[in-house]
């Protein structure tokens, strides 16, 4: 990795952070988007300001298309290296309009490569261009960061999750201006996220990044087996396809069920691999969220464990009363894990379906697997939840992924089996929702403050 | 008029003066001490910091005390004086600018640090990803951005220059026309029981320090405005 390969970007960078550790190395073609894919924390920005230069590790190596940016003897400052970076939040110069936003980095000599028309056509910030900073949407000035960095006429453009500070109308309105931008201008892109679901929409590679370290870089299709065509559907054994359920006593009586105009970013499957304890994981964060006086509910499951951590059975909980659903069958596999029989899957079933009808604010379900695959176990309660609007989150084994899938139509989004993503993932839809009821308020504030007056 | 007699037209005159001079010298030294303030990370950078601010707890006697052994003759200043053929500094104009320098730079490099602080690291770095040298950041984002912190800055530098009195009279004097500032004149009005003019100087002094607050104010203000 440590060599400058034209056509090529190598990078290896290693150092501490703080406490932090970064030790990530990784080389992926000078062509087309790569996304860096990881949890939050896991030194997927630091990645990029490495190669950015902002952040300087002194045991790092940069090369791109076989220009060294840093090696043991050199090291470029960032102003002096051909890269565009568009950062988590638009960072507009406030003193400065949009068109003098724009044109801040722009080479002055005429004949560039990204023409100034063109930038304002691709990312239709015709009308904004006189305006101030502070008086753009979220969306718009995260378009003008972006159009302000394809102007510096790059040669590497490095997005550092450009979305996420945004909310879910916001973001679907960005996307295919992105879309047209990668399109239209053959630039190399870095393009730093920890959701799945924008990266499928325009990555061609990916880095795997995990606790500062690469596990795993190269071509999409290859590395998310998950998102490749259906013609490798037989690795996933019984989980691939949900008419394996034939000849079995189903309940799927309303599918395939619509959910397009269900806003997606409500829908959450934390995708978990067999080694990932998801029900603790799961069942904590519950514990967590009705401690803290939220509405929730749904099941979570909480396996039992001897003294010497053997896991002996499994406890099933209503979080709306806080009851056990008791009733279990051993799995099969001897006493090491254990299922819901019928009995104890109706009981979940009613703890899903009282949550529905309570309308609560997030509806927890453990979890999506072989038997709801199948179309049995609470695949209709989890229907029902997310029809209904709720914000659900589940849990789905990496082989049911693609079951997963096929039940919501690709809507939703995926979540890394860790705290800090579920965590995410839950503050930001709940402040959002929270942001719309309270801009819904206004409108019914004088008929309550009249009502108040009255009573008084 | 009788009041505004050529003894209180001197004054006046000589206080702005020094006020804009020393206004002036301030800002161009207060800007890269509070620039480095701001971003260095070295562990004395507070003690440079603390140093500044000495002028803000000690009694100007103190710090008048140690100019005039500074500028006096067997003091460098006495050696600066030489140059164009004086003996000293102290009870010179000259003098006084550099005293005034000294005791207002608290007030100057304060807020233009907080306002360089503020900013944070952010403009900076956008800059840079845009090929901006860091010359060119500092006078195209840094200084735009910190401009409230200079406004401010300046302001005050300026009506602590015009308010200082036990510093003027421990290194200047009172030497009409060259060190006679209206602080001085007022001491010296009242010494003296000439109470008209003290009265117009006090109440002059009372306006200009009202409009100095309001202009603080307003400044205050509007930045909050810009970054609402």
């Amino acid at each position: 990795m440590r060599t400058a390969e034209p056509g090529r970007i190598n990078a290896a960078f290693r150092g501490r952070l703080g406490n932090f550790t970064l030790d990530a190395a990784f080389s992926v073609p000078a062509t087309g988007v790569t996304a860096i894919f990881g949890p939050s924390g896991c030194g997927k920005t630091s990645v990029a300001r490495c190669i950015a230069g902002l952040q300087r590790m002194a045991d790092g190596f940069c090369a791109v298309d076989g220009e060294a940016w840093q090696d043991r003897q050199s090291f470029r400052p960032v102003h002096r290296r051909p890269i565009g970076y568009v950062f988590q939040e638009a960072s507009l110069f406030p003193h400065l309009s949009v068109r003098r936003n724009l044109l801040f980095g722009a080479p002055k000599a005429a004949g560039a490569q990204i023409a100034f028309d063109e930038v304002v056509e691709l990312l239709g910030l015709a009308t904004l261009l006189d305006r101030s900073p502070y008086r753009l949407s979220g969306g718009e000035r995260q378009r003008v960061a972006i159009g302000r960095a394809l102007l510096s006429q790059p040669k590497l453009l490095l997005m550092d999750e450009p979305l996420a500070a945004l909310d879910h109308a916001t973001r679907n309105e960005i996307l295919p201006f992105l879309e047209r931008v990668h399109d239209r201008l053959s630039l190399p892109v870095f393009y730093i996220s920890h959701d799945m679901t924008e990266i499928e929409r325009f990555a061609d590679h990916l880095v795997l990044m995990e606790r500062g370290r690469v596990i795993d870089a190269g071509p999409l299709q290859n590395l998310r087996p998950a998102l490749a065509p259906a013609t490798n559907r037989d690795r996933f054994g019984d989980c691939s396809d949900r008419r394996k359920g034939v000849g079995e006593p189903t309940r799927m009586t309303v599918m395939p069920i619509d959910f397009h105009d269900i806003d997606p970013n409500r829908v959450a499957a934390i995708l978990y691999r067999s080694q990932d304890d998801v029900d603790t994981l799961l069942a904590d964060f519950a514990e967590t969220l009705v401690r803290s006086g939220e509405r929730i509910g749904g099941v979570v499951q909480r396996n039992i464990e001897d003294g010497g951590g053997c896991q002996v059975g499994m406890q099933a909980v209503d979080l709306m009363t806080g009851r056990e659903v008791s009733i279990c069958q051993p799995h099969g596999s001897g006493a090491m894990a254990c299922k819901l029989d019928a009995a104890g899957l109706a009981e979940a079933a009613v703890a899903v379906t009282r949550a529905i009808a309570a309308d609560v604010d997030l509806v927890v379900v453990n979890k999506f697997s072989k038997q709801e695959a199948a179309g049995q176990g609470l695949r209709d309660e989890l229907a029902h939840a997310i029809a209904a609007g709720i914000p659900v989150l589940t849990a789905v084994p990496e082989k049911c992924l693609d079951a997963w899938n096929d039940f919501t139509g690709g809507i939703g989004t995926t979540l890394l089996c860790e705290r800090g993503a579920i965590e995410g993932w839950w503050q930001d839809l709940s402040s959002r929702i929270k942001r719309a009821s309270a801009a819904r308020l206004p409108a019914d504030a004088p008929a309550a403050s009249l009502a108040d007056h009255h009573v008084g | 008029m009788e009041i505004w007699s050529t003894e209180i037209r001197q004054s006046v005159l000589l206080t702005i003066e020094l006020a804009a001079i020393s206004t002036v010298i301030l800002l161009v030294l207060a800007t890269p001490l509070a620039w480095w303030l701001a971003r260095a990370k070295s562990w004395w950078t507070e003690i440079v910091a603390s140093m500044v601010a000495l002028p803000l707890v000690l009694p100007p006697t103190v710090l008048g005390f140690y100019l005039l052994v500074l500028l006096g003759p067997d003091g460098p200043g006495g050696w600066i004086a030489s140059l164009w053929g004086d003996r000293t500094l102290a009870f010179s104009f000259e003098g006084l600018v550099i005293g005034s320098v000294v005791y207002s730079m608290p007030f100057v490099v304060q807020p233009i640090r907080n306002a360089f602080a503020a900013m944070g690291e952010r403009p900076l770095e956008v800059a840079a990803t845009l090929r901006t040298s860091p010359l060119r950041t500092f006078w195209t984002v840094a200084v735009p951005l910190a401009r409230p912190g200079f406004l401010t800055g300046a302001v005050l530098g300026f009506a602590h220059t015009v308010g200082e009195f036990g510093l003027v009279l421990m290194i200047g004097g009172n030497i009409p026309g060259r060190t006679k500032v209206l602080s001085v004149a007022i001491f010296d009005y009242v010494e003296t029981s000439r109470w008209r003019e003290a009265s117009v100087l006090a109440g002059l002094m009372v306006i200009f320090a009202f409009v100095v607050i309001l202009t603080m104010t307003l400044i205050d203000k509007r930045a909050a405005r810009a970054t609402a």
